[in-house]
């Protein structure tokens, strides 16, 4: 094995180009993974059973198919009834859905942990259920599932690897594309193992100081 | 919460404008092509898809800073434009979605080394043969010596790219086990760890590496082939006669002008750069 790392003088541009498509994939599905997610989560725990029996079975089924192949549904399939995405409409769609069946998990775990006695109060107070939940619960709610929301937008950004399947130029096709043509098989792949850490490393550092700051008001 | 919420939304809003308003620099042009705006008259776009880590006939270079993708493949990808006085436009995807992208109208046609094997011509349409490539057995240096026919690979270990003709050489040999693998680079990686005992890649491909890499030989193993194997064809989606006729038409061009020798030197070239 001789490892050559002579290509980042030529392609670190590629590199620098292909991090911010995995940042711009995995903010646009996390911010509309976590918008779902507290609709799906909001379903999930309705009273109505026809509501929360569709919640769930779109939280289960997504959850128990692997990753891939929803990309490769949404890209291909999708053709078959006329919608015809870009590839990179179908990486966020693909990522959209998976983080929200994950986070609507979160959230429900979220909403339910706020004590019952908070429920009791607003409404005798005289607030409508929205209201209670809008005002008293999601708020406090939010701000115990930081942690959990950072880690989804942690898993998505190492997630969005496997959009490179449908030919989205983010980090692993990008690394793939220059194993082709330095005929260099593993360096490449190092490069875009370190770029994924640091990308993640930094934002679990950012997500420990927002924690920190929001903590305070307690 | 709803303090939060509005300015989340108005900031999305812009966001997503100006996501929308640049030009994405992915290797696939992930953008469809503006057509409400131009009110003058807009240039016809034909889609290529190809699978761009298959130097010399398609892979990736930096010119300028820019990442572009280039290959005799692509050189005539657009002779063919240009001859249908069309604009150009490349999807780069994985060799296996090459042909259900054809089959669900993601790109118009094919070009990326692909052989015209009677189960592809069961689902898309070829034109005629614009390239021919011989195969070749790469192996450790160490080992160079001890195969000299496909039959010595008989009862080893053989990688080769899954869905390509290779595989189907492969496949032929008695008692041989396979490793397919989407990616060559991935392949190269199981030689040089021992994992496989040989590949079976296009000869052009095989020596770049030979060249790039040390430790690994071609070895000297002949591969005979029908005509009609090993050699490259253009697809396009099953019924369009009109595209494979117009193709042909432009392929004959190029054929008889000497063009596509020198498209593949150039590509070669450009590789050694």
């Amino acid at each position: 094995m001789n490892l050559d790392f002579s290509f980042l003088s030529e392609h670190w541009q590629d590199y620098a180009r292909s991090a911010w498509v995995t940042l711009e994939l995995s903010f646009f599905g996390v911010l509309f993974g976590t918008l779902l997610g507290v609709m799906v989560a909001l379903l999930r725990i309705s009273r109505v059973w026809p509501i929360k029996f569709v919640a769930s079975a779109y939280i289960e089924l997504i959850r128990g198919t692997p990753m891939l192949v929803q990309i490769l549904i949404i890209h291909y399939g999708l053709t078959v009834i006329g919608v015809n995405l870009t590839a990179f409409m179908s990486g966020v769609v693909a990522l959209t859905m998976n983080s929200s069946a994950y986070m609507a998990e979160v959230f429900r775990a979220g909403i339910q942990a706020i004590d019952k006695g908070q429920t009791e109060a607003s409404r005798s107070l005289g607030m409508s259920h929205g209201m209670t939940l809008r005002h008293i619960i999601l708020p406090q709610a939010f701000r115990n599932m930081l942690p959990a929301i950072g880690n989804e937008f942690i898993i998505i950004i190492k997630d969005s690897s496997l959009v490179s399947m449908i030919g989205i130029a983010e980090i692993i096709y990008t690394a793939r594309a220059i194993q082709g043509v330095t005929f260099q098989p593993l360096a490449p792949l190092l490069v875009a193992a370190a770029l994924y850490f640091v990308i993640t490393f930094t934002l679990a550092n950012l997500l420990t100081w927002l924690e920190r700051r929001l903590s305070i008001s307690r | 919460m709803k303090r939060v919420l509005l300015p989340m939304m108005l900031l999305l809003m812009v966001v997503i404008m100006s996501a929308c308003g640049q030009e994405q620099t992915t290797g696939a042009g992930s953008e469809p092509s503006p057509s409400s705006e131009s009110g003058a008259a807009e240039k016809k776009v034909i889609v290529l898809g190809t699978s761009a880590d298959y130097a010399p006939y398609e892979f990736h270079k930096s010119i300028n800073g820019k990442d572009t993708i280039v290959g005799f493949d692509i050189e005539i990808a657009k002779a063919i434009a240009a001859d249908m006085g069309a604009e150009l436009k490349i999807e780069d995807m994985d060799f296996d979605g090459l042909l259900m992208a054809l089959s669900t109208d993601k790109v118009d046609f094919v070009i990326s080394g692909l052989t015209p094997t009677e189960e592809r011509k069961k689902n898309v349409d070829f034109t005629d043969i614009y390239y021919y490539a011989e195969q070749a057995v790469l192996v450790r240096a160490d080992e160079g010596d001890l195969i000299s026919s496909l039959d010595d690979l008989s009862g080893k270990q053989v990688g080769v790219q899954k869905s390509s003709i290779q595989e189907g050489i492969a496949q032929d040999i008695h008692g041989a086990k396979l490793t397919s693998l989407a990616k060559i680079p991935e392949l190269i990686l199981e030689l040089q760890t021992g994992r496989v005992e040989a590949l079976i890649l296009e000869k052009p491909v095989a020596q770049q590496y030979v060249k790039n890499q040390q430790g690994l030989v071609v070895a000297n193993v002949k591969i005979e082939q029908a005509e009609d194997e090993g050699g490259s064809a253009i697809a396009v989606k099953k019924g369009n006669k009109e595209l494979v006729d117009q193709i042909n038409s432009t392929l004959e061009k190029l054929k008889t002008g000497g063009e596509i020798e020198r498209f593949v030197v150039e590509a070669n070239e450009m590789l050694g750069e």
